[in-house]
C-alpha cells in the first residue's frame, strides 16, 4: 500500500493527450449527423427539467444518455486504450438502470434546488462542450451530452437536485465517480480545462443540497403521500 | 544455468552484418568476464553490448512502448507509430519492450511489424503481468498473437507480480526452447530488496529497473550485483517519464558535451545512463520521429567515462 502512494497520478495515465483526445474526434465523426439530434434532445433535457410532471421522461432520457455514453464511447472507443473500458461501461450501464427507477417508480421535485439544478444543467449541455474548442482543441472532439461522459455526469448531478426523496442518492455515486476521474484524468494529462466540468458539477451540489435540506415545502412524490 | 537457444528474430545475422561483430567480440569479452565497452554495430554505427549470459549483442539504445503505442485503433496515430518504429530500426535499434499492462501498445506494434515486415534486428520484449501464475501462459499466448510473433526474445515478469510461478514458467519456456531470455523488471525505484533478492537467487538474463541522472538508487546495489551476476540491465524511465528532458531542454548543453558526442539533451540523459557498464540498454519511449532520431544519437560516438559523469550530474545540478 505504501508503494501506491509513492505513484504520481501521471503514472497511472495510460495514454497520451493526443490519443485521448481523439477518440472524441474519431467518435463525433463516426457519428455525425447524431449529433444534430442530441442538440434537439438537449433542448427536450432542458424543457423537462422546468416541467415538474415530466420527472418520469427526464430519467428515461438520463437512461438513454448513460446507455449511449457506455455503448458509443466506453465500449467502443474508450476500451481500446484502457483496459477498465468495459468496466467503465458496465458502470455505465447500471448508471442508467438506476435512472430509468425513476421512470418506474416517479420522485417528487425539488422546488428549492431547482435553480442550481437548471443552470448546472444548462452548463452541462450548453457550455461544457464549449470547453473543447476554447481550451484549444478541435472541434471535432466537441464532448456532448449522451456521447461523452463528463458533461452526461454533471448533467446527472443537475438530475439529482431536482429530486427529493433518498432514493436520488443511489443515483449520485457513479456520476461523482466519473466526476473524480475525469478530473484526475486531466490533472494527469495537464489540460486544466478539463477540471472544469467535475469542477462546477460538484461545487454546484455542494450549493444544491443544503438549498433542499432549508425546504420545507418539498413537493411530494405523486404516488408517495 | 541454461543458455538460451539463439532467439527468433535474434539479431546476430543481421542481412548487411551489422551485429555480427558485436556478437563475436562481446561474446569473447563476456566469457573472458571482462568490463564490456560498448562495441560499434556495423551497418548504423549504433553501439551494442552483449547480453552476458549469452554473449548476443543487443544496440544499446531499444524502444519502450508505455503511453506512445497505446494508441488504439486510431488509424492515423497507428500509421505516425509506424514510422517511429520504422526509423528506430533505420537507425540500428533492437530491443523493443512492451507489456500487456500497456493497453493496445502490443497490438500496435503488431500492426507495425506487420507492416515493416520481417525486422532482423528486432529483439523483442514483453512482460506477463498477472496475479494469477495459472493464467500466465494464456496471457503470454494472447501477447504473442497481439505482437504477430512465434516468440519473444525476453519475457520479464512486469513488476514482480506473482513472481514465483512466472518464473517457474519462464524457465520452462525457456528450457524448452520457447523463448530466448528470461527476467524481473520495477520502476520507480520501488522494491529494490525484493529485486536484489531474485537477483541473488534466480538464474536471470535480465533485470529491468528506473535509471537516471535523478534517480540513482540503481547504483548502490542493483546495477553493481549485476555486472557481479552477470545479468543484462535494460533501463526504464530514463527521463522520468519525460519530466527530465522537459526540465533541463531549455537550458544550453554543456560546451564539453562534445567530448562525449552529445548534439541534444536526449543523447545527454540516455549517455549518462550508458556510461555505467552494466547497463545494457536504455529504452526511452517516443511518439516522434525526431525525438526517435535524438534518442538514437545516443548509441553513436563515445561514452562518458567516471570523470565525465560526475561533471555531468554536476553540471544537471547547477541548472
Amino acid at each position: 500500500m505504501q508503494h501506491l502512494f509513492s505513484y504520481a497520478l501521471s503514472d497511472f495515465l495510460l495514454f497520451s493527450p493526443e490519443t485521448y483526445f481523439r477518440l472524441f474526434e474519431r467518435m463525433n465523426e463516426a457519428l455525425w449527423p447524431l449529433q444534430m439530434l442530441l442538440f434537439g434532445g438537449v433542448l427536450l433535457v432542458l424543457w423537462l427539467a422546468l416541467k415538474q410532471r415530466a420527472l418520469r421522461l427526464l430519467a428515461v432520457v438520463f437512461a438513454v444518455a448513460w446507455l449511449l455514453v457506455a455503448w458509443v464511447f466506453f465500449w467502443d472507443r474508450y476500451q481500446s486504450i484502457n483496459w477498465a473500458g468495459s468496466s467503465f461501461a458496465a458502470a455505465a450501464v447500471l448508471q442508467a438502470l438506476l435512472l430509468l427507477q425513476f421512470a418506474v417508480w416517479p420522485a417528487g421535485y425539488s422546488q428549492r434546488s431547482q435553480r442550481p439544478a437548471l443552470l448546472l444543467l444548462a452548463f452541462a449541455l450548453l457550455i461544457q462542450p464549449l470547453i473543447v474548442p476554447l481550451s484549444g482543441r478541435s472541434w471535432q472532439g466537441v464532448e456532448l451530452f449522451g456521447l461523452a461522459p463528463d458533461p452526461t455526469a454533471a448533467a446527472s448531478v443537475a438530475f439529482v437536485l431536482l429530486l427529493s426523496g433518498w432514493r436520488r442518492w443511489l443515483v449520485m455515486p457513479l456520476a461523482l465517480l466519473w466526476c473524480a476521474i475525469s478530473a484526475a484524468t486531466a490533472w494527469a494529462m495537464e489540460w486544466p480545462a478539463g477540471l472544469i466540468g467535475p469542477a462546477v458539477a460538484v461545487a454546484v451540489l455542494l450549493l444544491g443540497v443544503p438549498l433542499q435540506k432549508r425546504y420545507r415545502r418539498e413537493t411530494p412524490p405523486r404516488n408517495e403521500h | 544455468m541454461t543458455q538460451p537457444k539463439k532467439p527468433a528474430g535474434s539479431q546476430t545475422l543481421d542481412p548487411h552484418g551489422r551485429l555480427r561483430r558485436g556478437l563475436l567480440l562481446g561474446g569473447l569479452l563476456a566469457g573472458a568476464g571482462l568490463t564490456v565497452a560498448p562495441l560499434r554495430a556495423a551497418g548504423q554505427g549504433q553501439s551494442t553490448r552483449p547480453i552476458p549470459s549469452s554473449g548476443q549483442a543487443l544496440p544499446v539504445v531499444g524502444m519502450g512502448t508505455w503511453i506512445t503505442f497505446n494508441v488504439g485503433d486510431d488509424p492515423v496515430l497507428r500509421d505516425r507509430r509506424l514510422e517511429v518504429l520504422r526509423t528506430f530500426f533505420e537507425l540500428g535499434g533492437g530491443m523493443v519492450d512492451s507489456s500487456p499492462m500497456y493497453a493496445s501498445s502490443q497490438s500496435v506494434l503488431g500492426y507495425c511489424l506487420e507492416r515493416l515486415g520481417p525486422e532482423p534486428s528486432l529483439f523483442s520484449a514483453d512482460k506477463v503481468w498477472t496475479s494469477s501464475g495459472a493464467s500466465g501462459p494464456e496471457q503470454i499466448a494472447e501477447s504473442l498473437a497481439a505482437w504477430g510473433l512465434p516468440r519473444f526474445d525476453l519475457l520479464q515478469v512486469h513488476n514482480l507480480v506473482a513472481w514465483e510461478p512466472h518464473l517457474e514458467s519462464l524457465a520452462e519456456m525457456k528450457a524448452n526452447g520457447e523463448l530466448g531470455y528470461m527476467g524481473i523488471t520495477t520502476s520507480h525505484g520501488r522494491r529494490h530488496g525484493d529485486f536484489e533478492a531474485l537477483m541473488q537467487r534466480y538464474p536471470l538474463d535480465f533485470v529491468q529497473f528506473t535509471y537516471n541522472m535523478v534517480d540513482r538508487e540503481a547504483e548502490r546495489r542493483l546495477l553493481p550485483l549485476a555486472r557481479e551476476r552477470g545479468i543484462a540491465v535494460i533501463v526504464n524511465r530514463p527521463y522520468r517519464g519525460g519530466r527530465l528532458i522537459d526540465r533541463v531542454s531549455r537550458h544550453p548543453l554543456p560546451p564539453w558535451a562534445g567530448e562525449i558526442d552529445c548534439a541534444t539533451w536526449a543523447a545527454f540523459l540516455l549517455k549518462f545512463a550508458l556510461g555505467d557498464p552494466a547497463v545494457t540498454c536504455v529504452i526511452p519511449a517516443t511518439s516522434q520521429v525526431e525525438h526517435m532520431r535524438e534518442n538514437m544519437g545516443a548509441g553513436l560516438g563515445r561514452l562518458p567515462d567516471a570523470k565525465q559523469r560526475q561533471a555531468m550530474l554536476d553540471y544537471l545540478q547547477a541548472l
